[in-house]
């Protein structure tokens, strides 16, 4: 009965200091977690930047991607387009944009699709991207998307191109500080969720 | 103490066998209790709501309703797409395209990106314009949960759903499918959310 208790205790003490610990740590240890969402590589020249479907603001994805196009790093621009409703694409709005950016007509390659996930979405446009002689990328998305959908294009290419990610900016997500909104708790356990069934391929 | 384990064992196993006999069954209800489905009775409007994603089926359903005479108006409401547009941008032309008298029509435009924020958003919109019975339009996993946000949201409004069919979902075979699991995944834990708003 002595042992039980002293266990108990030992047990108690120790729930103790790991809590105290967390509530100390909580800021670097949230902000770790939220980082590991988010991939993002030295910039090099690469033949295009590939913006995936899912845009949820106004127009980051197709941003950061016109920015790599400005400064020289890539070639080209892929715009997947998943299906938005009513006969639209998101290639239907992002290709004005990014022209209105300053990004080349001629420059611009426009992918209307119906896929539904980053899976398929690499299964759809990897073949169509090396028919187009792209053997180098950037998978440009919202932060907390980049390390998933860069496993996903990398798994997809069988090690036929080099995939490399740049993050765009996302107002729901700030891998830093994510735990004060609703939005950023939402963002970060989904995107969480799906990290897990992504590296299980389920 | 070990016979309360070899109990409890035996009730783990007795629910491992009724699971795997009934699994489907059990599986099927899980999904088709996100769905439920009313009848439609004589209600003011229609009201198509965002996050359209198929070639205007939700539309359709609501254009089915008005010409069958159980609806006034059709709402179209216009959350917010990427790039600032707004869903009515699309989907207005698109009612006009399959021959909706533009008189018939209501557009509803807000900055909403989820159903609770739609909602809150429509809920005084269709109050203003002496709506008291609608019939909301959406997909097929929403129906539970837009049942639950509007009776929190628009209290006193009489609410009906009607759902369309949602690509890769079906409450018989959604376990078949990473699609299937997918929209039953958020279905069951925006509802939970729902009840617990």
């Amino acid at each position: 009965m002595a042992v039980f208790r002293s266990r108990r205790i030992v047990t108690v003490l120790a729930l103790l200091v790991l809590g105290l610990a967390g509530f100390a740590f909580h800021r670097p240890l949230l902000t770790a977690a939220g980082r590991l969402l988010v991939d993002a590589d030295k910039l090099e020249k690469a033949d295009a930047a590939l913006v995936l479907s899912g845009e949820q603001g106004n127009g980051r994805r197709v941003g950061a991607a016109v920015r790599l196009y400005r400064e020289g790093w890539v070639r080209r621009i892929v715009l997947s387009g998943a299906q938005i409703g009513y006969g639209r694409h998101e290639s239907d709005f992002s290709l004005p944009r990014a022209v209105a950016l300053g990004a080349p007509r001629e420059d611009l390659l426009p992918f209307p699709l119906s896929s539904r996930s980053t899976q398929e979405e690499a299964e759809y446009l990897l073949p169509r991207m090396e028919a187009a002689g792209i053997r180098s990328f950037y998978v440009v998305s919202s932060n907390f998307h980049t390390a998933r959908a860069r496993r996903i294009f990398q798994r997809a290419s069988k090690g036929r191109m080099r995939v490399l990610a740049f993050p765009a900016h996302d107002d729901a997500f700030e891998p830093d500080s994510w735990w004060q909104s609703e939005w950023g708790i939402r963002v970060f356990l989904l995107e969480s969720l799906k990290q897990v069934t992504s590296m299980a391929n389920l | 103490m070990a016979r309360l384990r070899r109990r409890l064992l035996m009730l783990v196993v007795l629910l491992a066998g009724v699971a795997l006999v009934s699994y489907r069954p059990l599986l099927t209800a899980a999904g088709a209790f996100l769905t439920p489905q009313d009848l439609p009775e004589k209600c003011d409007a229609a009201v198509v709501l965002r996050g359209e994603d198929t070639d205007g089926l939700r539309l359709e359903e609501a254009a089915r309703l008005y010409r069958d005479g159980w609806v006034g108006k059709i709402v179209l409401s216009g959350g917010l797409l990427p790039f600032g547009i707004h869903e009515t941008e699309l989907s207005l032309p698109w009612a006009l395209k399959i021959g909706l008298d533009r008189e018939s029509l209501v557009t509803i435009d807000s900055d909403a990106t989820a159903a609770w924020t739609e909602a809150l958003a429509l809920a005084p919109e269709l109050k203003k314009a002496g709506f008291r019975a609608v019939i909301l339009i959406s997909s097929e996993t929403d129906a539970r949960g837009l049942r639950v946000i509007y009776r929190k949201a628009a209290p006193g409004l009489r609410v009906l759903v009607r759902t369309v069919p949602q690509p890769h979902f079906s409450a018989h075979t959604w376990w078949h499918t990473r699609e299937g699991r997918k929209a039953f995944f958020y279905g069951w834990t925006g509802l939970l959310r729902d009840w617990l708003r």
